[in-house]
């Protein structure tokens, strides 16, 4: 009754994320074997930078919680820069449209255009924060890859240990209000996004011409939009209470993590 | 199965870096032929999506579908700027008549590759085509209600009892499309002289219950109905696209990363715009027209 050919359509369409993820190797080898123009590129130095988005540290989420952050680190892994179209959601987030307009959809990285691969580790909250500085070539820019990385390395290393994100904060609604503290690890998020790379994330289109400096904006709005802090304890500031592993929160927390809204990259020249 | 399924599948992914150095595929014959589009809904809305662990649902659920309608066209067949076809009129079809219908034939296309297909599902406007057994008052629900797509039908376990109508008017671009022929992967098509190469655009009537929007490597994913008949709130025994909006998205049970729903009914409306296939288990680039 079943069409035998259908339980293949899963493996197939988890094959397009894992051939998105082989993108930037495979795809590099595949170009320079074919003399693409990324070969034809002049090389760059790329600075990196991570800041948090306008409103990153407080927001109200999509189950009405108000959110205000005391805490954000993450340990990160590689950046990639495509010359593909983010997915189609990320776009739309940019331009301030609602996500029920937007739709899941096949991302295809297109060209690789440049790289950032320490790993590191910062709070958000920091302020702008300057990463190793990677590398790539001229070109047009339009979407990214971030990947989470574990165990940390950088100055929070001892901080985060195996953890990939530990954010702490308040929040609020109805006259309730709780102290948090929200673990995740590798394996928490290669649930959602394999390997803990999130593919198609926007590159604000650019034609990158020379050096410069690649911002990674975070908006932690999407970590939490679907996290049911009513399930939690209050928690105090000294000690918030903690999305227990498999719980809502947590589970909600790795996904909201592995979301392409979450993150944008912009290219800004000079150095 | 899925092992096997996948070891294919990362075959394919090589097949496909080999064809970005050209496989010897894109040369012109002399000559032309033809292309015919069908489309077919598969046996899943045909007769019905099972209750089993090997592709159908895994909460015991079997779902039964009484219309799905689908308003298919837009085809292009393309290499780069060189067009070989293009079609842009669009089709009402119920992929609950059985059978592989037609959706259009294009004669004296020159004989070549054709790497550039795409085709779209739009919302229903009073010039559409009608398929086999679509009828009028189908078209005028449609064009009325603004769809594009529209699924009416029940699922069932035991005694339990839940029917839907739901109607969507997203609009899908489906671009790039590759799939296999004669065991091959290949983007787009190829024509051959004096003959008739037949482009299935298939239907995949599952889509609508996956939980997740994107499938990730090594994590199971599964068709599942209980938190939809959860969501029929009047316990009328009709869950309405309504109902869906009210249901916060259950993430133990729903995954949708790396995009954003938040409800059910985000959710579904945004699997709906998945369920067009190519070639069988053939793919496309999925955008906004």
């Amino acid at each position: 009754m079943a069409n035998p050919l259908r339980s293949s359509w899963i493996p197939r369409r988890a094959l397009l994320a894992v051939g998105a993820s082989l993108g930037l190797p495979l795809g590099g080898a595949l170009l320079s074997a074919c003399g693409d123009e990324t070969s034809g590129g002049k090389r760059i130095r790329l600075a990196t930078r991570v800041a948090l988005a306008e409103d990153g540290a407080s927001f109200t989420t999509g189950r009405g919680w108000e959110v205000t952050l005391t805490r954000a680190l993450l340990s990160t892994g590689p950046f990639y820069y495509y010359g593909g179209e983010a997915a189609v959601t990320a776009r739309l987030f940019a331009l301030g449209l609602r996500s029920a307009h937007a739709h899941p959809g096949h991302y295809d990285s297109g060209n690789a255009l440049g790289q950032m691969l320490e790993p590191y580790s910062f709070d958000l909250l920091d302020g702008e924060v300057t990463l190793p500085s990677g590398s790539g070539v001229t070109g047009r820019y339009r979407s990214g890859e971030l990947s989470f990385s574990s165990p940390a390395a950088g100055p929070l290393a001892e901080k985060l240990s195996d953890a990939v994100a530990l954010v702490e904060g308040r929040a609020e609604r109805e006259g309730k209000k709780h102290h948090f503290r929200a673990v995740a690890t590798l394996a928490d998020i290669a649930k959602s996004a394999p390997d803990g790379r999130v593919q198609g994330i926007l590159f604000e289109e650019v034609e990158v011409e020379g050096d410069g400096v690649v911002t990674l904006r975070v908006a932690p709005r999407a970590w939490f939009n679907l996290v049911d802090f009513a399930v939690l304890e209050p928690g105090t500031k000294d000690e918030p209470a903690l999305f227990e592993p498999e719980s809502q929160p947590a589970i909600a927390f790795a996904q909201g993590l592995a979301q392409v809204a979450a993150y944008s990259f912009h290219f800004s020249g000079g150095s | 199965m899925r092992k096997a399924s996948l070891t294919r599948c990362l075959a394919t992914g090589l097949w496909l870096f080999a064809i970005g150095c050209g496989d010897g595929d894109n040369t012109r014959e002399s000559g032309a032929g033809s292309i015919a589009f069908t489309t077919w809904g598969e046996e899943f809305i045909e007769e019905e999506i099972p209750a089993d662990d090997d592709g159908g649902f895994v909460d015991g659920w079997r779902v039964v579908y009484d219309k799905f309608l689908v308003n298919i066209g837009g085809i292009r067949v393309a290499d780069g700027n060189e067009v070989g076809a293009e079609h842009p009129g669009f089709k009402l079809f119920d992929h609950t008549v059985p059978g592989v219908k037609s959706v259009v034939t294009f004669d004296d296309v020159p004989a070549k590759s054709w790497p550039d297909v795409s085709y779209e599902i739009r919302r229903v406007t009073s010039d559409v085509e009608l398929g086999p057994d679509v009828s009028e008052d189908d078209r005028a629900l449609m064009e009325e209600r603004g769809y594009s797509v529209y699924v009416e039908g029940a699922a069932f376990r035991g005694e339990e009892v839940k029917r839907f109508a739901w109607g969507f008017d997203r609009e899908t671009h489906y671009s790039a499309c590759r799939g296999e022929e004669d065991g091959v992967e290949r983007e787009g098509l190829v024509v051959k002289r004096s003959a008739e190469v037949t482009i299935e655009l298939t239907i995949h009537g599952d889509h609508p219950f996956y939980d997740r929007l994107r499938a990730a490597s090594g994590v199971e994913t599964a068709l599942r109905f209980d938190a939809i008949a959860e969501a029929d709130l009047d316990d009328d025994g009709e869950v309405t696209l309504e109902e869906l909006d009210e249901a916060v998205l259950d993430v133990t049970r729903y995954d949708p990363s790396p995009f954003g729903a938040t409800t059910l009914g985000e959710f579904v409306s945004e699997l709906i715009r998945t369920i067009g296939h190519y070639r069988g288990e053939g793919e496309c680039s999925v955008s906004t027209p």
